[in-house]
């Protein structure tokens, strides 16, 4: 898939078309996720324009035919005529409609027509049997897909099998037909499907590799995965292997890699004792793979880049997050905002990948919270205020990370004009940030009492004053008020005009 | 949004040192206890632990799989002539921003206790997900288009579509 276009030949979909099929797409995403019920499948197809000759609309889900029709093809398929083939491949072609696929599963003998040329010796005949197979594994219908189960045995043998491509299409087959049921997986689990995927996990062919991740990633999702499927794959030699694929080369592998930093990411957050990748070195291999890829990324990240930064990025914050061990190394910092500038404008979600790992960096960290300041990457994060809301809260949350250090770092942050920044937040109606934020001030009045001044003549009493009557604010307005109220003492080190000390 | 102001000399910092030095990048240090935090004030500063139903994960989870029904693309129209390998990088996205709902689960998932927020629950249960729309004409791009930097593997391109609505 990697690096693939879509083409429009002549009058195709235009742009907004596709832009307001995305966002149908989108909602329809967050909806099922939302409902637990986030699935999706992945569908290999031939170049059909290479078939066809290039003709225009050769590339379109061809119509659905009539149950004699469908019939016709089936009789065709049978027969032992020299044109077996050609009228296997017009069944594969016409098994692209999902219409015909209900009416094929439903016909008499159909499946057992399909799984004997799927088991057939002869090689060209198996692969565009296993083709059908996968128009059918790829249905929506359920009825559809469950046709597909008496073959799944078979599927898991052919996987050590020689042919690159054949063993791709079971792949992707078999991975879609893991998430119809639980039933489906219960059938493959006993059948060896972990040791044969840790068998073909050390094949040399991309291709391949991606597809194990598929189908590795569909069963770590599974409802029973943290029970039934987690333990095993932790015990194989899979956990190693994708440790090493994850970190790949911007030249090759980035499909693979995607796959087993997702698969990575499937385990850490549903696992609760991540012994075995940490033991594995997880932490140091992730963290050196995000360092690589913020110093070797264009401007212009490729495509699909962020596919691979995002699970990263959350095994890392997860791992940091179970263990005690500290991060000493500023460079992640560093790397951390190069990917935020690489990524803010296409994929601005990413924003709040990071920020989630910069909070658990800098939670417990005075170095990496004086190393923030002293690399000069403030600016940077008090942009970030303007993100999003989710990203507000965040950086609100970071800051206070910093502040919550000491007087010294609440100096740093005071010679910023932060303040200013804070104030608007002040007046938006969103609790949590606005939470956050009088968290914020407290820990910076409280280490630099010449602050409270400053917010005063700013305006920043009147701000406060507005949330007296806020419920789960109105204590904390109220005791910053308090604060702010308080007669100015001797002159503090925090005193944002004193020359900045080392 | 403008790009971020970060110093210049950023990448060449990254490059220094040495990438594979754990003893440099991992100390096992006790975690530092922060200081008790005053009442009516509540931070602590605490790392967080998300699992895989938090809300904050949707939006990376929602393009993930925009990628497996094979919706990402590029926006750009490919140049009519087929010898010309098109480089397309990646267009503006309609940016999924936080929806304001999410603020009030968000306020909740931050308060939780770290631990509680462990895997075990909010489990996922993948049953086929209702998903309208119609399926995207497919077309694989003659290997000629493909520009050959960009490594997808030994063969087949994939073509996509999402799951349909079930009826």
């Amino acid at each position: 898939m990697w690096g693939r276009r879509r083409g429009r030949r002549g009058a195709g979909r235009g742009a907004e078309e596709l832009r307001a099929l995305r966002r149908e797409r989108e909602a329809a995403l967050r909806k099922a996720r939302r409902e637990e019920q986030l699935v999706s499948k992945r569908l290999l197809r031939e170049d059909s324009a290479a078939e066809e000759g290039g003709q225009d609309g050769a590339d379109a889900v061809p119509d659905p035919l009539s149950e004699d029709e469908v019939l016709e093809l089936l009789r065709a398929v049978q027969r032992g005529s020299e044109d077996r083939k050609g009228s296997l491949s017009r069944l594969r072609r016409a098994l692209q409609n999902e219409d015909t696929q209900q009416k094929f599963v439903r016909l008499d003998g159909s499946m057992r027509t399909l799984t004997g040329l799927f088991t057939s010796s002869l090689a060209d005949m198996q692969l565009e049997a296993a083709r059908c197979l996968h128009e059918l594994s790829h249905s929506s219908d359920p009825t559809v897909a469950e046709a597909c189960l008496p073959v799944t045995s078979y599927l898991l043998t052919y996987l050590s099998g020689h042919s690159v491509e054949f063993t791709e299409l079971c792949l992707y087959t078999l991975g879609n037909l893991v998430v119809e049921s639980e039933a489906v997986r219960k059938q493959l689990l006993p059948q060896g499907v972990i040791p044969v995927l840790a068998s073909c996990i050390q094949s040399p062919h991309e291709a391949v590799l991606e597809g194990v991740g598929y189908v590795l990633s569909q069963l770590l999702q599974a409802k029973e995965s943290p029970v039934e499927i987690i333990p095993q794959v932790l015990d194989s030699v899979l956990p190693q292997h994708m440790l090493r694929l994850v970190c790949f080369s911007l030249k090759a592998g980035l499909g693979a890699a995607v796959e087993f930093a997702w698969c990575l990411h499937y385990i850490v957050c549903r696992h609760k004792s991540n012994t075995v990748l940490l033991g594995l070195g997880a932490v140091p291999t992730l963290t050196s793979l995000l360092l690589h890829l913020a110093s070797e990324i264009p401007q212009d990240a490729p495509e699909g880049l962020e596919l691979l930064v995002c699970p990263v990025l959350r095994c890392l914050s997860n791992l940091l997050a179970e263990t005690g061990c500290q991060v000493r190394d500023e460079r992640l910092l560093i790397a951390l905002f190069l990917l935020l500038q690489c990524f803010l404008q296409q994929h601005p979600f990413l924003v709040q990948e990071c920020l989630w790992l910069l909070n658990n960096l800098t939670a417990d960290s005075p170095f990496l919270c004086s190393a923030l300041l002293s690399l000069d990457l403030l600016p940077a994060l008090l942009q970030l205020l303007q993100c999003s809301q989710m990203a507000s809260v965040l950086v609100l949350t970071v800051l206070c990370n910093i502040a919550e250090k000491g007087p010294f770092q609440c100096q740093r942050l005071l010679q910023q004009p932060i303040l200013p920044l804070l104030l608007p937040i002040l007046a938006l109606p969103d609790p949590e940030a606005l939470g956050q934020c009088l968290e914020l001030l407290h820990l910076l009045f409280l280490h630099c009492p010449q602050a409270a001044a400053d917010f005063t003549r700013q305006g920043g009493h009147q701000a406060l004053e507005q949330h007296q009557n806020t419920p789960e604010l109105q204590e904390r307005a109220q005791a910053l008020l308090d604060m702010v109220r308080q007669p100015l003492g001797a002159p503090s080190p925090c005193h944002p005009t004193l020359p900045a000390f080392s | 949004m403008a790009a971020l102001p970060l110093p210049p000399g950023l990448r060449l910092r990254l490059r220094e040192g040495i990438p594979q030095d754990t003893a440099r990048e991992l100390l096992w240090e006790p975690p530092q206890l922060p200081a008790q935090p005053l009442p009516p004030f509540t931070f602590a500063p605490r790392r967080l632990r998300l699992g895989p139903q938090h809300p904050l994960l949707e939006d990376g989870d929602v393009h993930r799989h925009l990628y497996l029904q094979g919706v990402l693309t590029s926006l750009e129209e490919v140049s009519e002539r087929p010898n010309v390998p098109k480089h397309t990088s990646c267009p503006a996205e309609q940016g999924p921003s936080v929806p304001m709902e999410v603020s009030v689960e968000t306020a909740e998932q931050f308060q939780l206790d770290p631990v509680e927020t462990g895997p075990g629950e909010d489990m996922e249960i993948p049953q086929p997900a209702a998903s309208p729309g119609p399926s995207l004409p497919e077309k694989r791009l003659y290997r000629s288009r493909i520009p050959s930097t960009i490594c997808f593997g030994q063969g087949a391109t994939r073509g996509f579509k999402g799951p349909r609505k079930k009826v």
